[in-house]
């Protein structure tokens, strides 16, 4: 046998074989390849044993020649075996898309909490300062700080619970407001959230709610800026431009001007009415003398807004129990980040 | 105050229907609560603001409209006619032991009353239009005065009461049954009109029963006085008892009053023919009625509180209007005496606003210069940690602050045992008498009532509230009961432990940059009717403090070079806790140790009795070279020469 035919065989069998690397696609088919082109019983090697038919020059020869392409196949072979390896391709299992996942981490937030915290933030925007202060309130702070002597009818107004001490339960968040005078330099804009009580409970009432009052005290501070942030507050909470707001006289003890404020609110029959929203007014000199705030130089104004109420609105809640009931079935429905 | 529109006609030229009155009352700050129509006629119900005691009277409302607006005119007053008396009035011996509890008191005597006669047609009428019973011909015709015209006046049965009559203030536990038959202890302190014998009436309030008028009287004596507000204000309310005659004094009746409604009390009589009527009799000290109230007014000031510029003419316009005494030279006002709520210049700013009407005032945003005020720290914590708790399958509650006395109810929010609450003196119910000390009793509940209602395998809830122990704290209260999955295709169905509490502490210190013994906490359970409760508790006030203490986050350079990792397992006494290993692991302060992993917790079969079996990692890692194999091995050796030393330690093959 020549040495010539046999290149020529060779070359045969090593055309095939690239052709066959190249075309191979995963692991599974190159190692086919391997074993039929580098394989014990692969035609490369049976050449290999025809090798002792020849001549030492001849067996030198295609040897060498031999030897070359076999290495020339066998790195051209890792090549692509590792090409294959390291290429990026998709899983198929048996995902299946419509499937639920495994438990979900959501919570729920409380109403309350969501409104109180949408109002705060509306307020921190008109640069309010939240404020806090105790529960457990004195006299002084509750009533007399907020020019509401002893005598005072305002006081038949405000149904209040008492310890034994004389102490009682806050009747709003004034009493805070009234500490933010005495503590703070003016000028002065806080909010203050927090939970008050009254002695009163039935359909509209509970002996315990969430208030947010408001106070600015500055020189020049007037009834048409109370108006005016009033308006931007409400606007802004009910997320309606339009929003038809009335402004009605009132009576607080602690603010003169007082106001009311009406919202325009429709029903599903599209009946319209004006609903009570809030009260505010021109915090009343008293209140501010006894702040140890000189009224002829500085103004401010006040407001209170019942959180409750600005929930049932905002968030279509019917009963005013629900709040406080805790049942999962309402609490759940307020899973959402923002309102 | 109820009303009828008919009856406002008495007073006023009403052009404007019903609609467009009640919506001028309530843009005014009368406040009109309901309308109902009535055959030919309107009934108005207004609720009224405290300080407006003036308009408690159909004539108070009809001098308010005018002032609101000039279209409803004023029709010229009827004015009560000085009649000549028919008979002789009582010689009245009155002492008033203290001038100033009663500083004006007039009376009339009725006499010869027949049981025949009626109450006269127009006065019933108006009575049940607003929905005021007829008891008495002169009872009714004094209680359409009071609604008329606004002053109270009590009738006493003339031959049951003796013609000396004191007033002065009760004494303690004096006692009286007073007309509507109920027995009453009076504090200290309330206005009383007694004769001879005992007390006849609680004044301004309600007359004693057994001089009270009734079918068979033939002679009255009428009451027409003025008391003042401070004297009787809360003293009804104190009493439980409310009536039309005390709602008018405590906010103050006009001390013009008296004798104008005694007068026209004769009139309708006379024009009704109902019995004879004497003179008007009057004791009173000038000195002691209530003074009118000077005010300096600067039209300056009420521009710059309403925030624009309203003309001199107008603010002179509505001054003028409300029945003082403007003095336009000094700009001095003086106010009428139906106002009492009228006596500092901020009340004249109001009015001003409120007759030029609130709505047109125009909206001014105001121009603030202050600079953004840090936050308030422990309002953005209780944020950062519901958001945190919500994102963790938590549902926050809220519960009233109130419970009551259940055992479970005895413990703080640290699970000690407390008998100090806040005890409320007025409850509602015994169910809300006290402040709770913990929210875990009030969240066990809720959990609780969800169950019965709606039952479900697992159960996060979370509060953040203040509770009341030795003193006011707030307080994060998580619980936790029953699995720590609901039923899914692939959930862990394993109970809720503690350690769930402690992955909440965790995280919570991570997300404040503390670590877990810096702030206080208390984690533990309970078992209640066969379920159990994990509770986690966490003071957010001392949170709170920490937090404002923490250093600013900042980055550190990591060590790029190769770590090691050695393990050891070994069994330990039960009681040893993973702290004390951890912390005797970081005093040995071996150099490169960079982080010890629990990585397994076992005490089951195989175990020794009292014994757990821990598997611990320790991972090495020097800053500046790569570290040797014998340089770890060494460092191990020293970590568990150590703690041999310090525990009963045995290590595992």
């Amino acid at each position: 046998m020549s040495v010539e035919k046999l290149k020529s065989d060779l070359e045969k069998v090593l055309k095939k074989a690239f052709e066959s690397i190249q075309k191979s696609e995963n692991s599974e088919e190159i190692e086919k390849a391997r074993i039929l082109y580098l394989g014990k019983k692969s035609q490369i090697n049976s050449l290999m044993k025809s090798l002792s038919n020849l001549d030492s020059q001849q067996k030198a020869e295609f040897g060498k020649y031999l030897n070359e392409a076999k290495a020339k196949l066998t790195s051209f072979l890792e090549d692509k075996k590792l090409s294959i390896s390291s290429k990026v391709k998709t899983i198929n299992d048996n995902f299946d898309f419509s499937m639920p996942g495994r438990n979900s981490s959501i919570g729920s937030l409380h109403p309350i909490t969501k409104i109180m915290d949408y109002s705060i933030e509306i307020f921190e925007d008109l640069k309010f300062e939240c404020v806090e202060g105790p529960e457990i309130e004195d006299d002084f702070h509750n009533f007399t700080a907020l020019n509401i002597p002893e005598s005072h009818p305002a006081r038949a107004m405000h149904d209040t619970f008492y310890f034994e001490d004389g102490y009682l339960l806050r009747t709003h968040t004034s009493s805070v407001q009234i500490r933010a005078m005495r503590e703070k330099n003016l000028p002065i804009r806080v909010i203050a959230p927090g939970k008050v009580y009254r002695k009163d409970s039935d359909i509209t009432h509970t002996p315990m709610f969430h208030q947010i009052e408001g106070l600015y005290i500055d020189t020049n501070v007037s009834f048409s800026n109370l108006k005016s942030i009033i308006n931007t507050f409400l606007k802004k909470f009910f997320e309606n431009d339009d929003l038809k707001i009335r402004f009605r006289p009132s009576y607080f003890p602690f603010t003169e001007p007082s106001a009311e404020v009406d919202i325009e609110y429709i029903n599903s029959r599209g009946e319209k009415s004006w609903l009570e929203i809030l009260g505010c007014g021109m915090v009343h000199p008293n209140v501010l003398k006894m702040a140890k705030i000189d009224p002829s130089i500085h103004s401010g104004y006040a407001f209170g807004l019942g959180v409750e109420r600005l929930a049932m609105l905002k968030l279509e809640i019917s009963d005013l129990r629900l709040f406080y009931e805790n049942d999962l079935r309402f609490l759940e429905q307020f899973k959402r980040a923002k309102l | 105050m109820k009303l009828t529109k008919s009856w406002l006609e008495d007073y006023l030229d009403i052009e404007e229907n019903i609609a467009n009155l009640c919506n001028d009352l309530t843009m005014a700050g009368l406040e009109v609560d309901e309308v109902a129509t009535l055959t030919s006629d309107h009934l108005i119900d207004i609720d009224l603001t405290p300080n407006r005691a003036d308009c408690l009277s159909v004539m108070g409302i009809a001098r308010e409209l005018n002032c609101i607006n000039n279209k409803y005119n004023l029709k010229k007053i009827k004015k009560e006619i000085d009649l000549e008396p028919t008979c002789e009035n009582i010689n009245l011996q009155l002492k008033v032991i203290d001038k100033e509890i009663c500083p004006r008191f007039a009376f009339m005597t009725l006499r010869n009353i027949s049981e025949a006669k009626k109450t006269p047609e127009n006065v019933a009428r108006k009575l049940q239009d607003i929905g005021i019973g007829l008891v008495h011909p002169i009872v009714d015709i004094l209680n359409y005065i009071n609604i008329d015209l606004g002053q109270p006046m009590h009738a006493y049965d003339l031959d049951k009461i003796s013609n000396e009559i004191s007033i002065r203030l009760s004494k303690k536990d004096e006692e009286f049954v007073a007309l509507d038959g109920k027995r009453y202890k009076l504090n200290k302190g309330n206005i009383i009109i007694c004769d001879n014998n005992q007390i006849i009436s609680l004044a301004g309030i309600i007359g004693a029963e057994h001089c009270a008028v009734s079918s068979s009287t033939k002679n009255i004596l009428i009451e027409s006085a003025f008391f003042p507000p401070k004297l009787i204000a809360n003293k009804a309310r104190a009493l439980k008892l409310q009536t039309e005659s005390s709602q008018r004094f405590e906010r103050g009746v006009d001390y013009n009053l008296p004798k104008i409604a005694l007068k026209a009390l004769s009139n309708i009589i006379s024009s009704n023919q109902i019995c004879y009527f004497s003179e008007i009799g009057m004791f009173e000290s000038r000195e002691f009625l209530p003074k009118a109230k000077e005010v300096n007014i600067s039209f300056k000031k009420i521009r710059q509180v309403l925030g624009f510029e309203i003309d001199d003419a107008e603010i002179e316009n509505i001054l003028i209007s409300l029945g003082g005494d403007f003095d336009r030279e000094k700009n001095k006002i003086i106010n009428p005496s139906f106002r009492y709520d009228l006596e500092i210049h901020a009340d004249y700013v109001e009015e001003v606003a409120r007759l030029y009407g609130y709505d047109n005032i125009p909206i001014v945003s105001e121009k603030i210069d202050l600079k953004p005020d840090a936050k308030f720290l422990s309002n953005i914590i209780s944020r950062q940690v519901k958001d945190y708790l919500y994102k963790n399958n938590f549902s926050e509650c809220i519960n009233y602050s109130f419970t009551n006395d259940d055992p479970e109810e005895s413990f703080d929010w640290k699970n000690d045992s407390f008998t100090e609450h806040k005890r409320i003196s007025n409850f509602m119910s015994i169910e809300q008498n006290k402040l709770r000390s913990n929210i875990s009793s009030s969240l066990i509940k809720n959990i609780e009532h969800n169950f019965n209602v709606n039952p479900k395998e697992s159960y996060r809830f979370f509060e953040i509230s203040t509770v009341f122990g030795k003193k006011e704290e707030n307080i994060l209260t998580c619980v936790l009961s029953g699995k720590k999955n609901e039923e899914n295709w692939d959930a862990e169905q394993r109970k809720f432990d503690k350690y769930d509490m402690t992955t909440i502490i965790e995280d919570l210190s991570r997300l404040f940059g503390l670590k877990k013994n810096d702030f206080s906490y208390k984690i533990s359970s309970i078992t209640k009717s066969k379920k159990d409760y994990i509770i986690l508790s966490v003071c957010l006030d001392d949170l709170t403090k920490k937090i404002k203490n923490n250093q600013p986050e900042s980055y550190e350079n990591y060590s790029k070079f190769p770590y090691i990792r050695r393990d050891l397992s070994f069994f330990i006494d039960h009681t040893v806790s993973y702290e004390k290993i951890s912390k005797l692991v970081e005093e040995i302060n071996v150099h490169s140790l960079k982080k010890i992993l629990l990585f397994d917790l076992y005490d089951g079969k195989g175990v020794p009795e009292g014994k757990k079996s821990l598997g611990i990692g320790f991972i090495f890692q020097d800053e500046n070279k790569t570290l040797t194999h014998e340089e770890a091995d060494k460092n191990i050796e020293r970590i568990l020469s150590e703690l041999k030393n310090h525990f009963d330690i045995e290590l595992r093959k």
